[in-house]
């Protein structure tokens, strides 16, 4: 008896242990795959087909086309692929869905294809560009441009904006700037530039130390700190109207921050003999108080529904940041790592908060979920890297860094990957901020 | 053992209350230590430095404090010394910080130095018109090193007579 | 597990309460912890690598052609040629590339193989020179390129470092209490092919817009030439990217190496489970 039970016990148990992962996972025992080895997608632009193929339209066709390749590299989630792997020259095999071979770009690994087809006619420059799908051979946007020579960077960042919506659902970056500060020995002045760091041009031009710019929804208007007239103020001012306006109450008057999509900003001021955040006009005028602390309250940044502001305050005995709901009324302490946490700058999904943080002597960028979970450092042993801001759709963050020496712009993806600098200008440049994604 | 419980929660009671009490007198109570006006010795010497030793004479900040040791508190005896026998004089109290935090956290740090700096001069008698701060943040260095002695001199509050 | 274990084996044992049926219950249960440990050390393979790298596994199946990133098309067509003109040679050249493309990614973890590789490379380089030196210096070029892509994946390999060690091991305990060797070699080659899949799968969160925390289950059969039979979801994630991204994975990756000789099944079922939660370690 005792045998046979055993027996049934060990069928049993057998039985049970081979039944038992099956059951849980269904017909087939996978295999995991968690994590893709290349977080981008892989993309080949050959050089545009000159259509007259002449020695000037070949000339621009290939610049137009680097250009292309450059502007969408920047995204940090394509990889445009090296043409010398390329089989088919689509100067010779054409540029339309019937006369390409997608096996030619399948094979070596392209997801995505983009060709382009050039005509010059005395001045004027005709650009025809197709982004395909090469798995399922089909065509995703084309379009054509026509303009002058000077026009191609703006017919290409309006192609790299439709090939990203395409492809994201989104508008991308291609007509964003970025306001920054660049430092001339004990100057400060704030300058703009395009996403790239294209065509920087300076924005104020007051002798003095000017920083802390934020921009309008609208993309209009830049607010700022200055001390134009010897201590901390706010200033208005319009890219195209002359008006500027000004917000100098006693004491420090600064980090102002726009709400999105109204005509008010929330800034610090200390009139009151206390720091506190504020709502103010588009015009300056005080509109009600936003945070009641002893103490400093500083460096508000807007969640994109304008419900909720995060902000620095010391009132956990160190700088950490906050957020207060105005639904609710009710204000939360978002960092708890750390000793240093100040800088904080909301993600336009609004899931996400980048911010600077200081460990170890060294000021580094951090991403933290509203949540306060998900907290993620994206930079290290590489200087002092500081005031974080979010491209418009979320997909970079731009920053700025000593780790080549004087401070610099850099620009990274959300995830910290693809550090590499904006520009180069003498001087110093601190306190990028990027304007939100303007249709022009 | 409802009593105990009772007993218990009184004692802690008892117990937050004299801390909180402590903690708060603290803030009150008289320090020996701190003197509240100068020795005539020094008194000469402030009174023979003048105008140049009062803006040279900066008080210092521990990292992201804006409290006032006790040899800042002794620097602004002689500042209110000054100020008194020269009540002609208007003065700026400038706030600084050193480089290692961000611009505008110093900023508002910088305005914390300036304003304690002032309030002090005001509880010695000094009156408050004649006081003005303004916060340079990290801004204006007075020692433009990366290193602990320059951090040390940079962070401070500085006297500028108008 | 341990209480799974134990309940299992103590509901029959229930009616009798003697001391005997005791001491029965006891040995059951240690017979079956024993049992469910042996088990253990058989299954792993099928469970436990949830980020093995390749490395490992290919040093054992070295006699499989690389096939693997997209580049790597070309470069093995290349050397095909090259070697095909050297023919002495040609059997060693096509070694030497299996174990050139795989330990790319052993780079980060250690060392030495990292020079192996390099003079792997150099050797290749000195034999193909004469037949297309451009394409293979492209080529080196190119494989040079994601040996510095690899390094930003330093991280998630030094993870799977330590997972490796446990593989190896069950592997060889496997084998060692006389598992039937074509289980390994399914095993094996079953992971060649995944590794070759992961190496092509190309997914950027920022195009899927949507969570890390979707799965798609997709299962292929693979002929014994290598070739891919067909294809199925068994359940999609609901997310047209991740699953389109998941079958171009598979399509980028074929042909798939053919079975190996001592595998004798007229087809292999790959099922493989995609989830891109590794983005964001």
């Amino acid at each position: 008896m005792f045998k046979n039970r055993f027996k049934t016990l060990i069928c049993f148990t057998v039985a049970l242990v081979f039944i038992l992962p099956d059951l849980c996972c269904a017909d087939y025992d996978y295999i995991d795959i968690n994590s893709p080895s290349m977080r981008k997608i892989p993309l080949a632009i050959p050089v545009f087909k000159s259509i007259a193929s002449n020695s000037t339209e070949a000339r621009f066709s290939k610049k137009a086309s680097d250009l292309l390749a450059e502007t969408l590299d920047f995204t940090g989630y394509l990889n445009i692929q090296d043409r010398k792997a390329f089989l088919s020259d689509p100067q010779k095999d054409g540029i339309t869905t019937q006369s390409i071979n997608f096996q030619n770009w399948t094979v070596i690994g392209s997801e995505l294809l983009i060709t382009g087809g050039v005509l010059m006619k005395g001045g004027t420059v005709q650009m025809e560009l197709r982004l395909f799908d090469t798995f399922k051979g089909t065509l995703i946007v084309g379009k054509r441009y026509k303009g002058g020579m000077i026009h191609q960077r703006q017919m290409i960042r309006r192609f790299c904006s439709e090939v990203i919506y395409h492809l994201t659902g989104n508008k991308g970056f291609f007509n964003s700037k970025i306001a920054f500060v660049s430092r001339n020995s004990k100057r400060k002045e704030i300058y703009v530039c395009d996403f790239d760091g294209y065509g920087s041009k300076r924005f104020t031009f007051i002798n003095s130390i000017s920083f802390f710019p934020s921009w309008s929804s609208d993309g209009n208007r830049l607010a700022y700190t200055s001390y134009k007239n010897g201590k901390p103020d706010i200033y208005i001012q319009s890219f195209t109207e002359k008006q500027i306006y000004q917000i100098n109450k006693k004491g420090i008057n600064m980090t102002p921050s726009w709400a999105p999509n109204t005509d008010a900003l929330a800034a610090t001021l200390s009139f009151s003999g206390d720091q506190e955040i504020y709502l103010l006009t588009g015009k300056g005028k005080v509109i009600k108080k936003l945070t009641n602390n002893r103490g400093i309250d500083i460096s508000p940044t807007w969640s994109p529904d304008g419900k909720r502001l995060a902000f620095v305050s010391d009132r956990a005995g160190s700088p950490q940041i906050f957020t207060k709901d105005f639904r609710t009324s009710r204000v939360k302490r978002l960092t708890f790592k750390g000793k240093y946490n100040t800088q904080p700058s909301w993600s336009p999904k609004g899931d996400k908060l980048a911010y600077t943080g200081r460990g170890n002597g060294n000021l580094n960028i951090y991403v933290i979920g509203v949540d306060g979970k998900g907290l993620a450092q994206l930079t290290q042993n590489s200087g002092s890297n500081e005031s974080p801001t979010w491209s418009p759709d979320g997909s970079l963050i731009a920053f700025s860094s000593t780790r080549e020496g004087p401070s610099r712009i850099y620009v990274m993806t959300a995830y910290g990957t693809d550090q590499r600098r904006l520009l180069a200008m003498p001087g110093e440049q601190t306190n990028p901020k990027w304007s939100p994604e303007v249709n022009n | 053992m409802r009593k105990n419980g009772f007993k218990i929660l009184g004692l802690l009671f008892v117990a937050f209350a004299l801390i909180f009490t402590a903690s708060c007198m603290g803030k009150f109570a008289y320090d020996p230590s701190v003197k509240t006006s100068l020795s005539e010795e020094e008194a000469r010497l402030v009174a023979e430095g003048g105008s140049e030793m009062f803006t040279n004479d900066d008080i210092y900040f521990a990292f992201d404090s804006s409290m006032l040791s006790q040899e800042a508190k002794h620097t602004l005896l002689r500042k209110d010394y000054y100020m008194k026998n020269n009540m002609g004089d208007s003065v700026t109290v400038e706030g600084h910080c050193d480089e290692r935090g961000t611009n505008e956290y110093n900023l508002a740090l910088g305005e914390r130095r300036a304003v304690s700096a002032q309030k002090y001069l005001v509880n010695l008698g000094i009156d408050a018109s004649r006081l003005e701060t303004v916060s340079y943040g990290e801004e204006r260095p007075a020692d433009s090193g990366s290193n602990e002695a320059a951090w040390q001199k940079n962070r401070r509050a500085h006297f500028v007579i108008k | 597990m341990k209480n799974n274990g134990k309940a299992i084996v103590h509901l029959p044992g229930m009616p009798g309460k003697g001391p005997r049926t005791m001491y029965a219950s006891f040995t059951v249960s240690v017979i079956c912890h024993l049992l469910f440990l042996t088990v253990l050390i058989f299954v792993p393979g099928l469970k436990i690598p949830k980020r093995t790298s390749h490395s490992v596994i290919h040093v054992n199946m070295v006699a499989r052609p690389a096939k693997g990133t997209p580049a790597g098309t070309r470069y093995r067509a290349v050397l095909k040629k090259s070697a095909a003109k050297t023919k002495k040679t040609s059997e060693g050249v096509s070694l030497k590339t299996v174990s050139a493309a795989p330990k790319k990614k052993a780079k980060s973890i250690n060392k030495k193989p990292v020079t192996h590789s390099k003079s792997t490379i150099e050797e290749l380089k000195n034999e193909a020179e004469a037949s297309r030196p451009g394409d293979v210096t492209d080529a080196i070029e190119r494989i040079k390129n994601q040996v510095n892509e690899t390094d930003a994946r330093r991280r998630s390999v030094e993870n799977s470092d330590k997972e490796l060690a446990g593989v190896e091991d069950g592997v060889a305990g496997g084998s060692g209490t006389g598992a039937g060797l074509s289980v390994d070699i399914l095993t094996l080659y079953t992971y060649e092919i995944k590794d070759l899949v992961q190496q092509n799968w190309a997914y950027s969160e920022q195009l899927a817009d949507a969570k890390s925390d979707l799965q798609t289950f997709l299962v292929f059969e693979v002929l014994p030439n290598g070739e891919i039979r067909d294809i199925w979801f068994t359940e999609k994630s609901g997310n047209r990217y991740l699953d389109e991204s998941a079958y171009k994975a598979v399509i980028k990756s074929k042909p798939f190496p053919p079975h190996p000789v001592e595998l004798s099944r007229p087809v292999v079922e790959v099922p493989l489970r995609f989830s891109p939660e590794g983005l964001l370690d």
